[in-house]
């Protein structure tokens, strides 16, 4: 490693710089009259994302769980310093899984793509190393605007992919995932030029960056009070920033997007967006949103869960409904992303952990399901429901790979789901006991629904003739499904790879939290920053008996006892 | 005396450059042009040749001029005034005014030639014509006084009408030249009267007495200042002055559509910053009402009848008015701050909408083709490096991360935020998603829909070539690398811009 550029930037510009120099060298080989196979293409760009899945690995055991700094493998450069917009990155507890599912899952689609993708190959590959710069560069960004920037990019490049290679819908389904994409986007990029201004105002520098980033920068963190102080300006900029969440999260009135474009899109681009687009709106809730503007969020947090929770049941009862394969698949994603943003509007130790576990759990369930549908579709050219049926018989390793999927997705013990879940669950009945309970319903709705649909397709006897005679998994399709079972049944079995992660960064969200809503209320008695402190200071289920953050939230409790009269 | 003439002759040197050179060229032409007579046998000059003779020259011409006032620019950069008569200035601005318009019109004649061949209206005259409205365009941009404004524009536009009109066969364009003459001539008696009324409200003429005179003008001088920024306001094509150019643009032929899109809407932005910045007080209330609601309307009419167009040439003629809208963001109100950002949406603006007109001059043919929002089905795999292109030029228009269309609306939003503008903030940020959505139908058209048997697969000419290429990179570094490298200091787009708002 060089020492201007380090392991993340390797990480984030490999795939790119495969994707480019890939097409550079075919427009080469055409000039000399030779025309580069699509084979090469994948060969040499799975090399890249191969690159990329190892630095990631590298990443995940060098990083140290425990450490008191906030971010490891910290890059700084200046980009337009004027403006305050810097090319900074660093990984926590809550980007780095995300980071290495997305490598991973790029890897096979990779592989997955030889048997999915038959028309122009070659830019398929292209499309997808570019949506990995844009996935990665964005999980890693601690600069507001280059989140935002990478987040475009990754809109791009999937609303790409749904549209060139997706189903008959298929430029619609694009048009609207870009289109609702993209007003996230804006949103966020409106809320965070107006949070740049009150900075400047305030403190007197520009700056996107969220913590200081070099000796004498300044970060949006760093002060204590939220910048624009006043709790009216943090709804409305919490507004924006929850929108630009809502919106990738598919929470319920945001999610009309999601059927269509999952549902109409190539299962390389659907695993893509269910393992790694989705996530980018929990990523800017964790990152920016909730340390930003925490009496807003927690002001907004009751509403938000009802939504959540009812789109639980929504979207379980939509996928009872369903008869199309991938259609169903997308609302039963939908389901757990409502149960995550359940968990993490609770605010507390166990929420915030949950909602992050079952956001991981949804990036391998939700692909796996996927992959396992496009493996159908490329068989039978269809993914009607009803068209399948006693697929055991003819594919018995599929059967197993799909039974797997199905109990990890409703959540089985000893499967990925069921931890996510259950702590969840268990934080928002601390807060939300109603809302916690309405969420149970959809999750059993969610769970008859896929159970369902395994039943339809590859129990009872054979009735469709076309059925028959369908070939089981070959090798490539074997080692492509098992990437993603290893970690699904990995996080059942021993989910505290994960939790040991995630801990610290959870309890420095709720501190930080907690430090600035208390920094607020000292600034600005409000009884909103007051309810605020309330609710953070509540002790959750799940924390740790010598945790930092129950330290801070005794103290500051401490002294608002004090403070009143 | 000897010493103030050389200063003098430094101030105007790409003006002269330009106005001899274009004086040049009509010599040239008339010295190559085939003579008709009886056919004696002598190799005829193929108007292949000629175009070549004659575009090779114009360059020339060109490049010296961007070359002077960028050695100038490289030099005087500290220095803040050089005042000359006749009232022409050559400050920062200018000079890099003059460099950004020299090298859009040197694009536009680079893309002439062929083109002009291709649909068989090629004329000798077109190089001359150019070269005198950029001279008049680099009068203007050093304009001192309302007089020079006044001759500039007049210098600028009345080779545009004839050029515009060059293509005499086709209806539409004919129709152009004369609604942009037209319209034009209506504009510039609307300016002059605006000129008069200045004048008798102040009895000056020259922009500094005009900006001691202003703050105590009266009524009849505001009319006066109204009057001559509605003027300005029709070159630019802001709403409402803006009906002529989806026309004008259209009919034109997609070369000169480029010009005027361009180099003509720099230009007038310039004038405009030179006359409300030091003539005017930028401050004055009115004013700055004035120009928001101009701005607003600007932004929302560009972007949304940009929506349903299904001409290229239309569509880019509204994208453009819709990126004049973000330009004008930086005049509510004029600091030095917003100059900086203004001048990068200039450029940035300038490099992307003369590549994607390029892209059309390249997909032209004779039967009026390449025009049609549907003849570019499939071209993403028919051509795929002129669909990247088409995109790439089409997303820096649309502002999206990456190019340099992000990075200027990146600023000027950020003026918008500083002055605490939130409705035209906000009207902004809508604007630019219909922008998104409008300009997002060619790229989803060339690369979604299934390509179409026995379309045509054009080629590009070498000139052309090099055009897009340059327009590309330009696109691409301004919008990755705004600042520069960290290991090379002063080479940044960014820097320019704030070295000339400096050196105003």
């Amino acid at each position: 490693m060089g020492e201007l550029v380090g392991v993340i930037s390797w990480m984030i510009f490999v795939p790119l710089g495969v994707g480019l120099g890939l097409a550079a060298l075919t427009a080469l080989a055409r000039l000399a009259g030779y025309d580069l196979p699509a084979v090469a293409w994948i060969a040499v760009g799975f090399a890249g994302a191969l690159f990329s899945a190892v630095l990631s690995l590298w990443m995940w055991l060098g990083f140290e769980p425990a450490a008191v700094v906030e971010y490891q493998f910290v890059e700084f450069l200046p980009w337009i310093p004027e403006l305050g917009i810097h090319y900074f990155v660093g990984v926590d507890g809550f980007s780095l899984p995300m980071i290495g599912l997305t490598t991973c899952l790029v890897l096979i689609v990779l592989i997955a793509s030889l048997d999915e993708v038959r028309d122009r190959l070659r830019t398929w590959v292209f499309c997808v190393l570019t949506l990995e710069t844009a996935l990665i560069g964005c999980f890693a960004s601690l600069n507001l605007l280059q989140f935002i920037v990478f987040w475009q990019w990754a809109l791009f490049s999937a609303a790409f992919a749904i549209g060139i290679w997706g189903r008959a819908g298929r430029v619609q389904a694009a048009l609207k995932f870009l289109g609702m994409g993209t007003v996230g986007v804006t949103a966020i990029g409106i809320g965070a030029l107006v949070i740049h201004q009150l900075h400047l105002e305030q403190f007197g520098v520009a700056t996107f960056d969220l913590v200081a980033g070099s000796i004498g920068g300044s970060g949006l963190l760093d002060t204590l009070v939220p910048v624009g102080g006043g709790v009216r300006s943090q709804l409305f900029l919490f507004g924006a920033f929850g929108l630009a969440f809502a919106i990738p999260s598919a929470l319920a009135p945001f999610h009309i997007w999601l059927a269509d474009a999952q549902g109409e899109a190539p299962t390389g681009a659907s695993v893509l967006i269910a393992g790694g687009a989705i996530n980018l709106g929990v990523y800017a809730l964790l990152r920016f949103a909730l340390p930003l503007f925490p009496v807003a969020a927690v002001e907004w947090s009751l509403p938000i869960m009802a939504l959540a929770a009812g789109g639980v049941v929504y979207g379980g009862l939509l996928a009872l409904a369903q008869t199309d394969l991938k259609r169903g698949i997308a609302y039963a994603s939908m389901c757990q992303l409502g149960l995550v943003s359940l968990g993490l509007f609770a605010f507390n130790v166990a929420g915030l952990e949950g909602g992050v576990l079952q956001l991981i759990s949804h990036c391998v369930t939700i692909p796996a399901l996927f992959l396992l549908a496009g493996m159908l579709e490329s068989r039978r050219g269809t993914l009607a429901i009803d068209e399948f049926g006693g697929i055991t018989k003819p594919m018995p390793v599929f059967s197993v790979f799909l039974a797997v999927s199905v109990l990890a997705a409703i959540g089985v013990p000893m499967l990925s789901g069921f931890v996510g879940q259950f702590l969840v669950l268990l934080g928002a009945f601390e807060t939300a006991p109603w809302l916690a309970a309405v969420a149970l319903v959809g999750i059993g709705l969610v769970a008859v629904a896929l159970l369902f649909v395994f039943g339809r397709v590859a129990l009872g006897p054979v009735k469709n003739p076309e059925n028959r005679g369908l070939i089981d998994l070959g090798w490539r399709e074997r080692l492509a499904l098992l990437a993603v079972f290893v970690p699904m049944v990995w996080i059942g079995l021993h989910p505290e790879t994960l939790t040991s992660r995630l801990h610290q960064p959870v309890l420095t969200l709720r501190r930080v939290m907690l430090d600035r809503v208390a920094a607020t209320f000292d600034a600005y008695p409000d009884p909103r920053a007051e309810r605020a402190i309330e609710r953070l200071t509540d002790r959750g289920p799940g924390e740790g008996s010598a945790s930092g953050g129950r330290e801070a939230a005794a103290g500051v409790a401490s002294e608002l006892a004090e403070r009143r009269p | 005396m000897n010493e103030s003439m050389a200063v003098n002759l430094d101030a105007v040197m790409p003006l002269l450059i330009v106005g001899v050179g274009a004086v040049g060229a009509v010599l040239l032409e008339s010295l190559l042009r085939p003579r008709p007579g009886p056919d004696d046998g002598s190799p005829r000059r193929s108007p292949a040749r000629i175009g070549a003779a004659l575009s090779l020259y114009s360059t020339a011409v060109l490049l010296a001029a961007i070359a002077t006032a960028a050695g100038s620019f490289a030099e005087d950069s500290s220095v803040p005034f050089q005042a000359v008569q006749p009232p022409v200035v050559l400050d920062g601005l200018a000079a890099f005014a003059t460099v950004l318009v020299s090298t859009v019109g040197l694009g536009a004649l680079l893309l002439s030639s062929r083109y002009l061949q291709k649909l068989r209206i090629h004329r000798g005259e077109t190089y001359a014509l150019l070269l005198l409205s950029v001279a008049g365009m680099l009068l203007l941009v050093s304009a001192a006084d309302l007089v020079t404004v006044f001759l500039g524009v007049e210098g600028m536009c009345l080779p545009l009408y004839a050029l515009a009109g060059l293509d005499r066969h086709r209806r539409t364009s004919s129709e152009s030249a004369l609604k942009f003459q037209l319209l034009g001539t209506f504009a510039s008696a609307l300016g002059l009267f605006g000129i008069a009324l200045l004048y008798g409200a102040t009895g000056a003429t020259g922009f500094a007495e005009l900006h001691s005179a202003f703050p105590e003008v009266g009524a009849i001088g505001r009319v006066g200042a109204g009057l001559l920024c509605a003027g300005l306001g029709f070159r630019i094509a802001a709403v409402p002055f803006h009906a002529w150019a989806p026309d004008v643009e259209e009919g034109a032929p997609t070369p000169v559509a480029a010009f005027v899109s361009v180099a003509m809407r720099t230009t007038g932005v310039i004038v405009l910053l030179r006359v409300v910045l030091g003539a005017f007080d930028p401050t004055d209330l009115a004013m700055v009402d004035v120009f928001r609601v101009v701005a607003m309307l600007t932004l929302s009419v560009g972007a949304v009848m940009a929506v349903v167009q299904e001409n290229l040439k239309r569509l880019l003629a509204y994208v453009g008015i819709a990126n004049l809208g973000f330009v004008l963001l930086a005049f509510v109100p004029l600091s030095e701050g917003s100059v900086a950002a203004l001048l990068f949406s200039l450029a940035a603006f300038g490099f992307s909408n003369l590549g994607a007109f390029g892209i059309l001059v390249v997909m032209a043919d004779r039967n009026r083709g390449g025009e049609r929002l549907g003849d570019f089905t499939g071209l993403g795999q028919r051509r795929p490096a002129l669909a990247a292109g088409f995109s790439l030029f089409l997303f820096s228009l649309a502002g999206i991360p990456g190019t340099a269309g992000f990075v200027a609306k990146l600023q000027v939003m950020l003026v918008a935020v500083r002055s605490e503008e939130t409705a035209l903030f906000l009207v902004a940020g809508f604007a630019n998603l219909v922008l998104l959505y409008a300009t997002l139908r060619v790229p989803v058209v060339m690369y979604m829909n299934p390509e179409e048997r026995g379309a045509s697969r054009p080629t590009v000419g070498s000139a052309e070539g090099l055009v897009l290429l340059a327009c590309a990179a330009a696109v691409l570094i301004f919008g990755l690398l705004p600042n520069g490298v960290s290991f090379v200091d002063g080479s940044s787009l960014i820097e320019w811009t704030r070295a000339a708002a400096a050196s105003r």
